[in-house]
């Protein structure tokens, strides 16, 4: 660009606005610690929130515990072993087994990593409709809202359970169709969430002042708007995983969802439930991965809103550690002598 | 040269309303020569910040434009959406009032100068514009702009970040500025640091501007031609020092002895009595007339013309021949 607004070297009348007040400036806003990236804050942040960095490191754990336990198994998921049929927990089987002998460590992995694929299939495609639509109509209001918004109150008085047990009992259940069919239903929360939020900041100021800059519409809701939307999407994202994962727990246990001798956690549910008063434990174990999913990844979530908004506070936990017993430490020599501001304080009062 | 940059020809803008048309700018005719300073004055709702945004076709889609806007041999209001978008933010640029909503909260100061840059021009690449973008915080005096570019707005104060929107405003290098309200929600000692800098960059890269604002202390120390307006229309226009000292208007007269002084030497500010009039519905004549202390029959009348009474000066006031008699008599 041209020199004219290129700050030179020499002492310009810029110079003197920057170097005077500025620096006063500067000083008083106590500017010191080197900056630092975004992706470096949220990481920080995200590494601050201990109940997500709970979820994150659960997720793992479960991730590794179905894709890999299986492995240091002898048995396959499909493998009958009839002479150890209904047993608890051994060395052998880790989980027990099944009326008809089935390794229940074995089959509860499978139906772990069924649960998880659906979950996540469905969740990433359900957003994916849910925020280009809810972004649409949030936008451009009008004509477009009343559509999308009649879109989804249509979508929302289907009742969820009886087009995917019609649609299972037509097309079978295949992981792939199911999870197409629930991110049909489930699009809507997303949609409708992304459309509110949308809809309130785009009469902020600054979507003005993009507009004022030249930008067009495609770019002011993608460039502009989206990006404010994340923490919202990212909440909703894991919320809607866990309710896949129940609905497609529900569908299984109620026979409509994976087809024997695959399992998934909501079959293996319902398997064990004829024998729940002679082994309870056989129904619990795959209804505490269920919920322990469905935790891990609603806490990872709520991480993630924090750590995505540039507005929340950087967590320096070493930092703040020390000004929480600086100010325990005051407090106490504040009761000790009877009331009387402790040194530090003493001078501004 | 003193061909005007922007010339604006009986421009009125309406706003659709469920009790009728509400008419926030009437017969607004002016220009602004290349590299001015061009104020427009009034209270708020007298229609200075929708005369702005009807230039830049920032309006709502309820608003009913007529007249004339030819900028730089443009005819503003009949462009094409994609011709229009071309201009703002590279020909004509706008500050906003309050720093605290016009920036985006999820993106660094710098991405968003970048942004703006990009948006006219896709050849300059990423770093490049990081760097101009570095340069032009300097420029407007944020400290450290290497550092403060790659915060978020939330970390800068009030008067940072209106720097920080004349710098992004400036990107560009626009032919005209439109302010509007530029240090209204910053506190006096930072209005005038941030003015200063309006000032600086002002002059630096030649453009013209025009600064909408309802304080007239503001208005004294840098415009270089006033408007006034009052009820949708323009009450008065001069150069600073008619309108200051040679006012032929009992509205900008009003104005003036309501505004302190540096000095102290006015003993009595004189409040203007009652309200501006609502504009759904606007008193016949003289929008003025009900609270003017020279109002007489003659105002009820007809809305009174704009009359010359000098060079770039004029009023718009049925009594202005009996004004200099009447200004005499009370004071």
């Amino acid at each position: 660009m041209t020199d004219t607004l290129t700050p030179s070297g020499d002492s310009g009348p810029e110079q003197t606005i920057a170097e005077s007040t500025a620096d006063r400036l500067a000083e008083a806003e106590g500017l010191s610690e080197n900056p630092k990236s975004f992706g470096k804050l949220a990481w920080e942040r995200f590494l601050g929130h201990r109940l997500a960095l709970l979820g994150a490191i659960g997720l793992l754990l479960l991730v590794a515990l179905f894709f890999i336990g299986p492995m240091f198994s002898e048995f396959e998921f499909d493998q009958r072993n009839v002479r150890d049929r209904k047993q608890g927990p051994s060395a052998t089987h880790w989980f027990g087994t099944d009326e008809i002998g089935r390794d229940l460590f074995v089959r509860t992995a499978q139906g772990g990593r069924y649960s998880m694929f659906i979950g996540g299939l469905a969740a990433v495609v359900a957003t994916i409709i849910g925020t280009v639509l809810g972004a649409l109509a949030g936008y451009f209001g009008k004509i477009w809202d009343t559509i999308i918004s009649q879109m989804i109150n249509l979508v929302l008085i289907v009742p969820a359970l009886i087009v995917l047990s019609v649609f299972a009992s037509k097309y079978g259940a295949g992981a792939l169709g199911l999870a197409l069919v629930l991110s049909g239903l489930l699009w809507t929360r997303i949609a409708r969430v992304v459309r509110g939020v949308i809809f309130q900041i785009k009469e902020q100021e600054y979507i003005m002042a993009a507009r004022a800059a030249g930008a067009g519409h495609f770019r002011i809701l993608f460039r502009h708007l989206l990006p404010n939307v994340v923490g919202a999407i990212a909440v909703e994202i894991t919320l809607l995983v866990g309710t896949v994962i129940v609905l497609e727990s529900t569908l299984s246990f109620l026979g409509l969802g994976v087809k024997p001798p695959n399992a998934s956690l909501g079959t293996l549910v319902a398997q064990a439930k004829q024998d729940i008063d002679s082994d309870p434990l056989r129904v619990l174990t795959p209804g505490i991965f269920i919920v322990l999913i469905v935790l891990c990844v609603n806490f990872l979530g709520d991480g993630l809103r924090d750590a995505l908004d540039p507005r929340a506070k950087a967590v320096d936990s070493k930092d703040d550690k020390k000004a929480q017993k600086a100010a325990k430490k005051a407090r106490k020599e504040l009761a000790k002598t009877g009331g009387t501001m402790p040194t530090s304080a003493k001078a501004d009062a | 040269m003193n061909e005007p940059l922007l010339t604006v020809t009986n421009l009125n803008v309406g706003f659709g309303t469920k009790s009728g048309i509400v008419q926030a700018a009437t017969d607004i005719n002016f220009e602004i020569r290349p590299g001015e300073v061009l104020a427009v004055v009034g209270e708020s709702g007298s229609g200075k910040s929708v005369t702005a945004l009807a230039l830049m076709r920032l309006h709502p889609d309820n608003t009913i434009i007529t007249g004339d806007v030819q900028f730089n041999g443009l005819d503003l209001l009949n462009l094409n959406d994609r011709d229009m978008r071309a201009i703002r933010g590279s020909d004509v640029a706008m500050i906003f009032q309050d720093p605290m909503t016009a920036m985006n909260p999820v993106f660094s100061v710098g991405a968003q100068i970048v942004e703006t840059i990009r948006v006219h021009d896709s050849a300059v690449s990423k770093q490049d514009a990081w760097s101009r973008s570095v340069d032009l915080l300097q420029l407007v005096g944020v400290p450290e702009p290497k550092r403060r570019a790659s915060q978020y707005p939330h970390e800068y104060s009030g008067g940072m970040r209106q720097r920080a929107m004349i710098a992004m405003a400036i990107a560009n290098e626009p032919k005209l500025l439109i302010a509007d309200e530029p240090t209204t929600a910053l506190d006096v000692t930072v209005q005038a640091q941030v003015m200063e800098v309006l000032h600086e960059v002002q002059a630096e890269t030649g453009s013209a501007m025009m600064l909408i604002t309802h304080d007239l202390g503001l208005v004294a120390g840098s415009a270089d031609r006033v408007q006034v307006m009052y009820a949708s229309r323009l009450m008065e226009t001069g150069t600073i020092d008619q309108i200051f000292y040679e006012s032929r208007n009992p509205y900008t007269m009003a104005l003036l002895d309501s505004t302190p002084d540096v000095d102290g030497l006015k003993e009595n500010l004189e409040p203007i009595p009652g309200n501006p009039p609502s504009l759904l519905n606007p008193p016949s004549g003289c929008a003025f007339r009900p609270r003017c202390s020279f109002a007489a029959d003659v105002c009820a009348g007809e809305v009174p013309k704009r009359i010359p009474v000098g060079d770039d000066h004029d009023s718009r006031c049925a009594r202005i021949d009996e004004l200099a008699v009447l200004v005499g008599e009370t004071s």
